[in-house]
């Protein structure tokens, strides 16, 4: 029973490990602990890849990622790396918005927070 | 901050044209906070100018500090109280939202389907209003909230509540003779999403207009 499990879980493994249990067991203990750490690990990747993504689409405009990003949470704008990435690639006028506001507070004159708040809360 | 710290600060940047953002003094040129409240808006064909153009020509409303006072977090979602019937057609609309649901950002259009952390208290086919929506994006505007769009919202019904597949957690101490197997099944919920509120899909040749303007 506990052999089936291992069986099944050893396939498209090379050689004898899909086959033979002493060697499949070890295998498949094996990659049960790479996919653990590799859990953790593809959510830093993703990451990496959303800030890649996000330079690639800000320094189109001339806008460094660190002073988008530093231009967004000084506006208290909370979309994620993850939304911005996909605004990046996918709604390009969006994201020369959020691109433009940033230049913009950063160019004219420094937004204050307490002056955000109160923008807040007009109703749209 | 807490929340007489920052009705304090309010009140002076209510006081003066020119107020100091709460808490950060020393901050060069400040705008006053009536001409923020027309930026929301970014058309790419015309930029900021109209904004701010509006801003100048509008009667400049000072907030009572008392009102803007401590922006409260909208809920998650709020029920509707109605049901969809057995088989619906959500119409297209050329709108996106991004909406926070379970710590979640996801980026949403009408007829989308989302799977996200489950949701207590709702049963399949029941309705929803999504509350935290963080942009709004059509073919001619786009709305950027700080961080919440006041007002907006994303309808949405609710599909299946279900457990994901099986992960193995596996661990093991080498040459001690020690592992440890577990499996888990995380609840989760898949939304319908019906109807985007808060930004007026662009009629097609204004979009069309906006999009060569724009580039």
């Amino acid at each position: 029973m506990h052999r089936d499990k291992i069986f099944k879980l050893a396939k498209g493994f090379r050689g004898r490990a899909k086959n033979c249990i002493r060697v499949a067991r070890e295998r498949v203990e094996k990659s049960l602990q790479y996919a653990f750490r590799d859990r953790k690990a593809k959510k830093r990747e993703m990451r990496s890849l959303w800030i890649t993504r996000i330079t690639a689409g800000s320094r189109q405009y001339g806008v460094k990622y660190s002073q988008l990003m530093h231009g967004l949470k000084q506006e208290n704008i909370q979309v994620n790396r993850k939304m911005l990435s996909e605004l990046a690639m996918n709604e390009p006028y969006s994201f020369k918005a959020l691109v433009d506001q940033v230049r913009f507070m950063q160019g004219g004159s420094s937004g204050g927070s307490g002056a955000q708040a109160a923008a807040a809360a007009v109703a749209k | 901050m807490s929340l007489a710290r920052t009705a304090r600060a309010l009140a002076r940047l209510a006081a003066q044209p020119c107020g100091s953002s709460g808490g950060l003094q020393g901050l060069s040129s400040l705008r006053p906070a009536q001409q923020l409240v027309s930026l929301w808006s970014y058309t790419p064909a015309q930029g900021f100018a109209a904004s701010a153009a509006a801003a100048q020509a509008e009667p400049a409303a000072a907030e009572p500090p008392a009102a803007a006072a401590a922006a409260e977090l909208p809920p998650v979602y709020t029920p509707l109280g109605e049901a969809v019937g057995e088989r619906y057609a959500v119409p297209p609309k050329k709108v996106f939202a991004v909406v926070e649901v379970g710590g979640t950002q996801y980026k949403v259009t009408p007829d989308d389907v989302i799977v996200v952390e489950k949701l207590g208290d709702v049963d399949v086919n029941d309705k929803l209003r999504l509350q935290r929506v963080l942009l709004l994006g059509s073919a001619a505007e786009t709305v950027i909230g700080r961080p919440y769009v006041p007002g907006a919202a994303v309808d949405a019904a609710v599909e299946e509540q279900f457990l994901d597949g099986k992960v193995l957690i596996f661990h093991k101490r080498r040459r001690k003779n020690s592992r440890r197997l577990r499996g888990h099944r995380q609840p989760l919920t898949t939304l319908r999403i019906l109807d985007v509120h808060g930004i007026e899909a662009a009629a097609e040749p204004e979009a069309a207009a906006a999009a060569a303007a724009g580039q």
